[in-house]
């Protein structure tokens, strides 16, 4: 992620949005905030390929691990939001996927135009840097606070307890621990 | 709705041009390209919007070109934007079959909300 394209103070916003929201739903700061609890409680429906229309062989098409997919947002006017998912991915890269779309609707990005050439809709995507390293920011810092990992360090927690603790990836754990300087910050890591 | 980029084109007239140069130099004339992203457009997956409008510019060609379909309206080279209300996580560069299914559950998203 290019972290050049976040707007100065992103950083701190995200970290106190993080915090604010596991204080709505009466966690600490530091405490693992499930990604299926926060969609609930943004009233964001959660859906897979198959439960959403798609065929067997289409759906399992699409969540093949050489599909390229992770998840989609698809914003209808009169339904709540609905975060489509592949679930045939590890328990903590679904969480890093729902994360990364709640980002998105969090931030109020606005949804991207399809761009639609001789009355055709053309299967291309508008890939807006800005947003796209504001989601993958916030929805890390939504899933591993910098709080959170300050106090792993005082626990003395190893780098896979913390993540069995945040059902996060390792390497999201070691990324976060760079990326905050909580590396850096507590020398225990 | 479905996919009308004739991705097989766009990636044979990329290659001509492109011809012994590498890919790295190719990238740097078309500009914020990568050459990875290149090399996969090359074998057939769909680019970003913004990556297709500087091809079609780098080859100088229009960027209805590489649809498949004849226009019926009386301006041909008309583009206009809707807005589906997306957002994708996925692969920059997708294969034309993930495309296909995505628009396929996009459409059944929005079925939903006129047949609830």
């Amino acid at each position: 992620m290019r972290t050049g394209d976040l707007i100065k103070g992103f950083k701190t916003k995200a970290e106190k949005i993080s915090i604010n929201l596991r204080r709505e739903l009466g966690l600490k700061p530091h405490s693992p905030l499930c990604a299926f609890d926060l969609a609930n409680f943004l009233d964001i429906e959660i859906s897979d390929p198959l439960s959403a229309g798609l065929s067997v062989k289409e759906a399992n098409s699409l969540m093949s691990s050489n599909s390229g997919w992770s998840a989609m947002t698809v914003d209808r006017k009169t339904m709540p939001k609905v975060i489509i998912h592949n679930i045939k991915h590890s328990a903590s890269r679904q969480q890093s996927n729902i994360m990364h779309e709640l980002a998105h609707i969090i931030c109020e990005h606005p949804f991207p135009e399809i761009k639609i050439i001789n009355n055709k809709p053309l299967p291309l995507r508008n890939y807006n840097p800005q947003y796209e390293a504001e989601a993958e920011w916030l929805g890390a810092n939504l899933q591993i606070t910098r709080k959170g990992l300050v106090w792993c360090g005082y626990q003395k927690m190893k780098t896979e307890e913390i993540s069995e603790y945040y059902n996060a990836s390792i390497q999201m754990v070691r990324y976060r621990l760079n990326i905050t300087g909580v590396k850096k910050q507590l020398k225990y890591f | 709705m479905g996919p009308e980029l004739n991705t097989s084109l766009l990636a044979a007239k990329l290659r001509e041009k492109r011809g012994d140069k590498g890919l790295r130099e190719t990238a740097k004339e078309i500009g914020g390209v990568s050459a990875p992203t290149l090399s996969r457009i090359e074998k057939g997956n769909v680019p970003d919007v913004d990556t297709y409008l500087r091809i079609c510019k780098w080859l100088e060609v229009s960027s209805d070109i590489f649809t498949n379909t004849k226009s019926t309206s009386s301006s041909p080279n008309e583009e206009e934007y809707i807005n589906f209300n997306i957002h994708l996580r996925a692969d920059k560069e997708l294969k034309p079959s993930t495309v296909n299914t995505l628009i396929k559950l996009i459409n059944l998203s929005y079925a939903d909300e006129t047949n609830p």
